[in-house]
């Protein structure tokens, strides 16, 4: 049986295909389209899932959207009414948008897929990211917490999974949401809101947690980590361009920093901004964890919604919490929503078994040696080809020593945020000097944005203080812990080495990443460190790549040294622009109208 | 010559809209919107609750339920 998932119209549209319940391909539309957090219908991410599978939509047997559109039509009608008369303006531009696109939502896939009606199913949102993240885990019993901004009334879940069963118990509703309040804090330190949340996290060590009090003016949070909001202080609930008031600068003693700054100054005063909204963060999120393996008295959590991106949050659970063992799902946001919502439909609904865990994130398209080679010489490409895989590891290794940063393009794209060893630029990250050059010269981004390790799974308890839990690191394999580098070890690896000390390492794998795995390894044997400094093969403001075309002109529009297209190795002075392949850079993230609808 | 033609008509589009959409919101939403204000808290605004968890109460337990967007 064949499901197809998407979620789109909001931020990060995707497909997903499940095939007797696994997961046998996704991708984000914005990879294929080139348009970052492209929020579109999913037209050329279908068209993938379909093609890897080699079937039509005629095979699929149901469609499924991961939220309810009508409901949270509702939310954003019965808003207005309560924020009456502020909200004219957000009502204006809200009603426009749901007008022209989002109410379709139905007919708009009836019509592009050529589906009957009764194939098409809604999950609700939160649903969509519990099951996402309860069915790929591979637990049999789980408790379920969710966060995000917003789904359709939802801001957070409690649930409890138990085979293919989704028990939905607790939930938080708009506007008291842990994901918004995050988002309001990342706006008043002069980042967009669904896009600068990366950079405050990455902001955040540089400060001290000094505000946590004039933050806690603002808001309640309860025993059992609920939140309450004082919504005087708040303005997404009736702004379309504001997520906080005037009255929430007067408590935190300083106007928003000026998004113009970008990266140009890293201010104390919302370094201590960024670290307080941290702790407060991690606060609630412990808080609910551990209350809900209290009341539930199950001591595996899943987690998904895009506040379990907070990897430092992550982290923090097993060692403070009753939490013994954790699951996050790789692409935890509403991308990963394609997923839950297929993976509903099959379990929860249609009451078909499990098919074990989603071991891994890499989901996307892959090219052959051949399609490569002829990219290659269709463009007149200087190249070199080491068929043997050994030899061509052992190149790759011999060239970080040298110092060299390279675009390392090689088998399925990662589903998800993270880029982890299939579309990744890797450097040697014993030298200091990379991560300036890597940001400045190659991303073209913050200069105090923090890079990933990527370690052989066996060796990561020698280089980083693991959480104490009773079974596997899963977040760590996508990237999704944040944990402290051994002091010992922060000399020898210092570029991946955040100024507090830790770093957001990803487990190598070698059954799941066998060519990645094999290139770190020889990496070690020469330099005697089994890890690589990991960051995302893009620049800043580009989606990560997907072809051969768009690597090659990311790696000529930047400082990369070398570029391993699969086995294929080519130099810097090949570098030249193929004006064919669509380029496009997105510095900008969602209006707050958007943010909230 | 076609092309800047449906630029004016996308712009005059976005105008009317946009006050069509104010006067609703003033003549259908404001009368709805008073008396709603006045007798719910549908956001959990003035009260402060010791939790805002909430009991889950979707029902999509179904293929029929959860052919519906609501």
């Amino acid at each position: 049986m064949y499901i197809l998932g998407l979620s789109f119209y909001y931020h990060d549209g995707s497909a997903a295909l499940i095939k007797d319940g696994v997961v046998v391909a996704a991708g984000e539309e914005e990879r294929f389209s080139r348009r970052k957090h492209d929020p579109g219908f999913p037209e050329m991410a279908i068209a993938f899932c379909l093609e890897h599978e080699g079937i039509t939509i005629d095979d699929v047997d149901y469609v499924v959207f991961y939220e309810k559109p009508f409901v949270k039509f509702e939310r954003l009608l019965l808003t207005a009414f309560s924020t009456f008369p502020r909200s004219m303006k957000v009502f204006r531009e809200s009603m426009l948008t749901w007008l022209q696109k989002k109410l379709w939502v139905k007919s708009h896939i009836l019509e592009k897929l050529n589906i009957k009606k009764k194939q098409l199913l809604f999950a609700d949102h939160h649903m969509s990211h519990a099951a996402a993240a309860f069915y790929c885990s591979p637990f049999d019993e789980a408790a379920v917490l969710t966060l995000d901004g917003a789904g359709e009334w939802t801001t957070a879940t409690t649930s409890v999974g138990r085979g293919t069963k989704l028990d939905m118990q607790k939930e938080m509703r708009f506007p008291h949401s842990v994901g918004l309040l995050y988002s309001s804090f990342t706006a008043y330190c002069g980042f967009e809101v669904n896009e600068g949340e990366y950079k405050l996290m990455g902001m955040a060590p540089y400060g001290e947690p000094k505000y946590v009090d004039r933050i806690k003016k603002m808001i309640r949070i309860n025993d059992d980590g609920s939140l309450w909001q004082d919504m005087k202080y708040f303005a997404y609930h009736w702004s379309a361009t504001n997520s906080f008031t005037p009255a929430f600068e007067e408590v935190m003693g300083r106007p928003a920093r000026d998004p113009a700054l970008e990266d140009k100054s890293l201010d104390p005063f919302y370094c201590d901004v960024a670290m307080s909204i941290q702790k407060v963060t991690e606060e609630i999120v412990l808080k609910m964890a551990d209350n809900l393996v209290k009341t539930t008295g199950i001591t595996k959590l899943c987690m998904a919604g895009g506040v379990a991106l907070n990897s430092v949050a992550n982290a923090k659970i097993i060692d403070n919490t009753a939490v013994e063992e954790l699951y996050v799902q790789p692409a935890a946001g509403d991308d990963g929503g394609s997923i839950g919502a297929a993976m509903w439909a099959y379990h929860h609904l249609l009451g078909k078994p499990r098919a074990g865990p989603l071991e891994h994130a890499y989901l996307g398209s892959e090219y052959s040696d051949d399609q490569i080679r002829d990219f290659l010489e269709a463009n007149g490409l200087d190249y070199v080809y080491i068929s043997d895989d050994e030899k061509f590891f052992d190149k790759v290794a011999d060239d970080l020593m040298a110092g060299k940063v390279g675009g390392w393009f090689r088998g399925r794209f990662e589903f998800g945020p993270r880029a982890l060893g299939a579309r990744s630029i890797i450097a040697d990250c014993r030298k200091m000097e990379m991560k300036e050059l890597v940001n400045a010269k190659i991303k073209f981004r913050e200069a105090f944005r923090p890079f990933a390790p990527s370690v052989l799974s066996e060796r990561a308890d020698e280089y980083f203080e693991m959480p104490k839990s009773t079974g596997e690191h899963w977040p760590a394999r996508f990237m999704l812990y944040v944990v402290p580098v051994k002091e010992e070890k922060r000399d020898e690896i210092p570029a991946i080495t955040h100024v507090d000390g830790s770093g957001r390492l990803q487990t190598v794998l070698k059954e799941f990443n066998p060519s990645y795995h094999r290139m770190i390894e020889k990496f070690a044997e020469r330099s005697g460190t089994p890890v690589v400094l990991n960051t995302s093969f893009n620049l800043k403001g580009e989606p990560i790549v997907e072809t051969p075309a768009q690597a090659f002109n990311t790696f000529s529009r930047s400082e990369m040294d070398v570029l391993y297209l699969g086995n294929y190795i080519v130099e810097k002075d090949a570098k030249k622009i193929i004006d064919s392949t669509p380029f496009m850079l997105r510095h900008e993230g969602d209006r707050v109208a958007e943010m909230v609808s | 010559m076609f092309k800047p033609v449906l630029a004016f008509l996308e712009r005059f589009g976005n105008v009317v809209g946009r006050t069509l959409m104010t006067v609703i919101y003033f003549v259908a939403v404001m009368p709805v919107a008073i008396f709603y204000r006045m007798l719910t808290d549908a956001l959990m605004i003035r009260k402060q609750p010791t939790s805002t968890f909430v009991d889950w109460s979707q029902v999509n337990e179904t293929v029929d339920d959860a052919r519906k967007q609501d």
